[in-house]
């Protein structure tokens, strides 16, 4: 029956796609049209800080929603996160990410993604609640995300990446 | 292993969505980005035919791309559809009478198949795909048991004479525009 039949598709497909889209190993993901205003808010606040932890990584860029192509036929737009290298390198794995719970995204985020982020190597991985206003920060260890941080209005402060960072998470809750 | 983990959306979200997709029990397809001109152009001409013998015809629409949503889960967009005594503005509501895909090579496998399979069992009464490769077109007529194939037409006339207004598609002039141009090319050989 047509569950059984999937469509596969690539980078070259979803280039050309009007509307936000995630491709996960081919299979497209609608990205949610309405986040709500608070969790938009509790997004830029993270960026804020994370583009003041980048003033002294002059490699390093904090970004918001932007393409990271791990294969052929996975791309996403985590919600914040720091890269480093080439700013227009959307292969370059990045260093930490930050991902913004909302309702419709919880299993994207907490299984999807934190499978896929863990697979690809990213070193810190950071799931934000903002309605509980809560961040669970896990870090890669042999193979494994182990939640490090369980934070709530305390400052975030990793040492051990390419470029450091520092969050005060009293400043980011709406 | 969680990395196989599907999102099922419904026609809500599918009516938020940018750009043009079908819906087929949640899953999200991407409809050709950018369509071969000979494609739309046969779009064109079987829409053409039918307009020219429906414009009078009061039940029914001839309607080109639109919505048919079969459930909250499925969406499709039937390249032509004619689709008569359906009161519904947004959609189309009511499986249509005629259905023409116009068979690309990257939505072949969903339109010959997936979609046949969508189609007969809504009740669509005849399912036309055509080739623009071939300049060939498939008519299925649905019957107790599924879509059975009357023939495959090149330059030949069908009439679809149980459907309101009795529509009939002259296959000749359908792709007469591309079989000229193509003795043209072999006659300079």
């Amino acid at each position: 029956m047509a569950l059984d039949y999937i469509e596969r598709y690539t980078y070259e497909d979803y280039k050309k796609w009007e509307g936000d889209w995630e491709l996960i190993n081919g299979i497209i993901y609608a990205m949610s049209p309405f986040a709500l205003p608070s969790h938009q808010l509790v997004s830029g606040k993270i960026l804020a800080q994370l583009l003041e932890s980048t003033k002294n990584c002059p490699n390093c860029h904090a970004l918001m929603e932007s393409e990271v192509k791990f294969k052929d036929e996975t791309v996403v737009r985590p919600d914040v996160f720091i890269k480093c290298g080439e700013l227009d390198d959307i292969m370059i794995t990045p260093e930490i990410i930050f991902e913004v719970i909302s309702k419709g995204s919880i299993k994207r985020d907490e299984l999807l993604k934190f499978n896929l982020y863990k697979q690809e190597g990213v070193r810190y991985y950071g799931l934000v609640y903002p309605d509980e206003k809560r961040a669970k920060i896990y870090k890669l260890i042999n193979g494994e995300y182990i939640k490090v941080f369980d934070i709530k209005e305390d400052v975030l402060k990793i040492e051990d990446l390419k470029c450091p960072v520092n969050i005060n998470f009293s400043e980011v809750w709406f | 292993m969680a990395l196989s983990y599907v999102e099922y959306y419904t026609y809500e979200d599918y009516k938020q969505w940018e750009g043009d997709w079908e819906l087929i029990s949640g899953v999200v397809y991407a409809m050709s980005p950018n369509p071969m001109k000979r494609h739309q152009a046969l779009n064109a001409k079987i829409a053409a035919e039918f307009v020219e013998d429906m414009s009078e015809c009061v039940e029914c629409d001839v309607l080109i791309e639109q919505d048919y949503k079969i459930d909250e889960y499925t969406v499709l967009r039937p390249d032509v559809a004619v689709v008569c005594n359906d009161p519904k503005e947004e959609y189309i509501a009511k499986a249509p009478e005629i259905v023409a895909e116009v068979i690309s090579l990257s939505t072949a496998k969903r339109d010959e198949r997936v979609k046949f399979e969508l189609y007969e069992k809504e009740g669509v009464k005849y399912y036309i795909l055509v080739y623009p490769e071939d300049l060939r077109a498939k008519i299925f007529k649905n019957s107790e048991s599924g879509f059975k194939k009357i023939g495959d037409f090149f330059s030949e006339t069908f009439c679809f004479d149980n459907i309101a207004c009795k529509p009939c598609i002259d296959f000749e002039k359908v792709f007469r525009k591309w079989r000229e141009a193509e003795q043209k090319r072999e006659l300079r050989f």
